[in-house]
């Protein structure tokens, strides 16, 4: 039996491995469409570069903005105001919710002015805080906070909700009081749910960095952008998106493997 | 005679529907568990076992009747039993040897303690090895197990059991039987067993209740099972006791199940 399975099991992983291989191939092939295109597009003034730059300059320009440290600064910045508004946003969104999510007569009477809340286009928000906390890093948090509390709020308002009536009741019958349903049921029931909204809070705490910056500040990379293109600049404005665009993928990465570690326990990985 | 374990007196169960109509579960039961016995009760499903099961763990307040637990009214949470939910209540965060030693924790035994005396239950059910194992990562004849293993490690002196095996195959099954007697016999605990299954039901247990099908289901048929003990699970159906016991309530039990899916 054993031995009959190996060459299946064999080929099988060849056959994965090689489909890996054409799925990476595709998109290294579609890169070099696109920028090849555009690129060629540039040079022979099919595309107008004024509008559309050119990805040589583009890249020369973020290389630059890199090797002088232009840019570092900026994104040292964009990135303080979105941590912060990441944890004061996920802090108060998660105490919050699992106020509401714990207390029904709360979740009642506050339903219509979250809604609202939720409902209003977060964006108009960015001049008033700008008026309220200044052209510094306080608007900008203050405006990342707004979106990712609401992130955080519903999730952790379904966590506590949708906790398992039979787990609480097994834990009860085990000897466990109330702290130690919170404990071992509410809390990691609850968690599950935040974790899973990770993604979603940490981008939407940068979209409210740069966004903010964009409207209106003196530093971020955010702010360079505005700047470039208020000159007209267009490479300028390609270069700060492609190293934001560069920066969000490695933060994103790094989610996934937090993600991982907290929710290894739904994971197959250690099957055998 | 010694008090006994649980002792229901004329209990009534009443839900009340999302209409708002009030739906009798159950009511007229009136049950004994002398302390140290395996006492099962059979019925149709739906006819209100688990009901039963969650009043004496004292889950759900009977609407009418009383809930005597060693000889004392049950208020709240009934502290004698350790109740094997239908359901799969295994927390999926936490390994096996931790959901095992959770009772334990939750007492303030040291972890040390908790996980020593955990791995020694997960040896006695047969899952010395997949300590660190996350449910998910089980199969759910072992995830039963495991739940057997958290339920006894808190030594409960009455044991409440909610189709523990409904879910198994066949094989699986009457390995688990064998084992749940053999924990039974080597302690002092009483068992009160729910199950749709008259074979399994007889095969285990002192005494078989019956219920009727619902509304407001009663017990109707009381059975001793009087084979010799200790048994096993692979010969017991081939006592010449067995299938005259089996016979006797199948033409009762049969009615009701006829009565149920005529209801439909
Ligand atoms: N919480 C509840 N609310 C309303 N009806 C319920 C509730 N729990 C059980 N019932 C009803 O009571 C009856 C008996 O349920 P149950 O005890 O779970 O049956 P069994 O375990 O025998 O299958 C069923 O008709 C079920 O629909
Ligand atoms: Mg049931």
């Amino acid at each position: 039996m054993q031995q009959s399975d190996l060459p299946v099991r064999r080929t099988a992983r060849a056959r994965a491995r090689r489909r890996r291989w054409i799925v990476h191939s595709l998109q290294v092939a579609i890169a070099v469409v696109i920028l090849g295109g555009w690129q060629l597009g540039s040079n022979t003034g099919f595309v107008d570069s004024f509008f559309f730059s050119k990805p040589s300059d583009i890249a020369a320009r973020a290389y630059d903005w890199i090797k002088t440290g232009y840019i570092l600064d900026d994104l040292a910045v964009t990135l303080q105001e979105a941590f912060y508004a990441f944890v004061l946003g996920s802090l108060a969104g998660g105490a919050v919710g699992f106020l509401l999510g714990r207390v029904r007569l709360l979740a009642e009477v506050f339903d219509p002015y979250i809604k609202m809340l939720n409902a209003l286009p977060r964006v108009v928000l960015a001049p008033i805080f700008l008026l309220w906390f200044g052209l510094g890093i306080s608007s900008k948090v203050a405006f990342g906070f707004t979106l990712v509390f609401f992130i955080v709020f519903f999730s952790t308002f379904q966590g506590v909700r949708n906790v398992d009536r039979i787990l609480v009741d097994n834990v009860r019958m085990l000897g466990g009081k109330r702290r130690h349903v919170l404990r071992h049921v509410l809390i990691p029931s609850t968690a599950t749910w935040i974790f899973s909204s990770l993604h979603v809070s940490v981008g939407f705490a940068i979209v409210g960095a740069v966004v903010g910056e964009y409207l209106g500040a003196s530093q971020g990379v955010g702010y360079r952008i505005a700047q470039s293109e208020g000159t007209f600049d267009t490479t300028g404005v390609f270069a700060g998106m492609t190293i934001l665009t560069l920066v969000v993928l490695v933060i994103d990465l790094a989610v996934n493997r937090i993600e991982r570690r907290l929710l290894r326990w739904k994971l197959d990985e250690h099957m055998t | 005679m010694t008090t006994p374990s649980v002792e229901l007196k004329s209990v009534r169960r009443d839900f009340v529907t999302p209409s708002g109509d009030t739906y009798p579960a159950v009511r007229d039961i009136n049950l004994v568990i002398p302390a140290g016995t395996f006492v099962s009760i059979v019925g149709p499903t739906g006819c209100g076992k688990s009901t039963i099961l969650n009043v004496v763990a004292g889950l759900l307040p009977p609407t009418e009747g009383q809930v005597m637990s060693f000889g004392k009214p049950v208020s709240g949470l009934n502290a004698h039993t350790g109740y094997m939910f239908q359901q799969e209540t295994l927390l999926p965060w936490k390994t096996i040897v931790d959901n095992v030693r959770l009772g334990l924790t939750m007492r303030g035994v040291s972890s040390k303690a908790a996980k020593r005396d955990a791995r020694s239950w997960l040896k006695r059910v047969g899952l010395a090895g997949f300590e660190d194992r996350y449910p998910h990562q089980l199969s759910g004849g072992m995830r039963k197990r495991a739940s057997i293993a958290q339920t006894l490690i808190t030594g409960p002196e009455v044991l409440l059991m909610d189709e523990p095996f409904s879910a198994l195959d066949v094989q699986t099954r009457q390995v688990m039987e064998n084992e749940l007697l053999q924990l039974w016999q080597d302690s002092n605990t009483s068992v009160l067993f729910i199950t749709h299954d008259l074979d399994e039901a007889i095969a285990l247990s002192d005494e078989v209740l019956l219920l009727s099908s619902g509304p407001g289901s009663s017990i109707i048929g009381r059975f001793d099972v009087e084979l010799p003990r200790p048994r096993d699970l692979m010969t017991v159906r081939d006592q010449p006791g067995f299938t005259e016991i089996y016979t006797k309530v199948w033409s009762q039990l049969r009615q009701e199940v006829m009565k149920t899916y005529a209801a439909i």
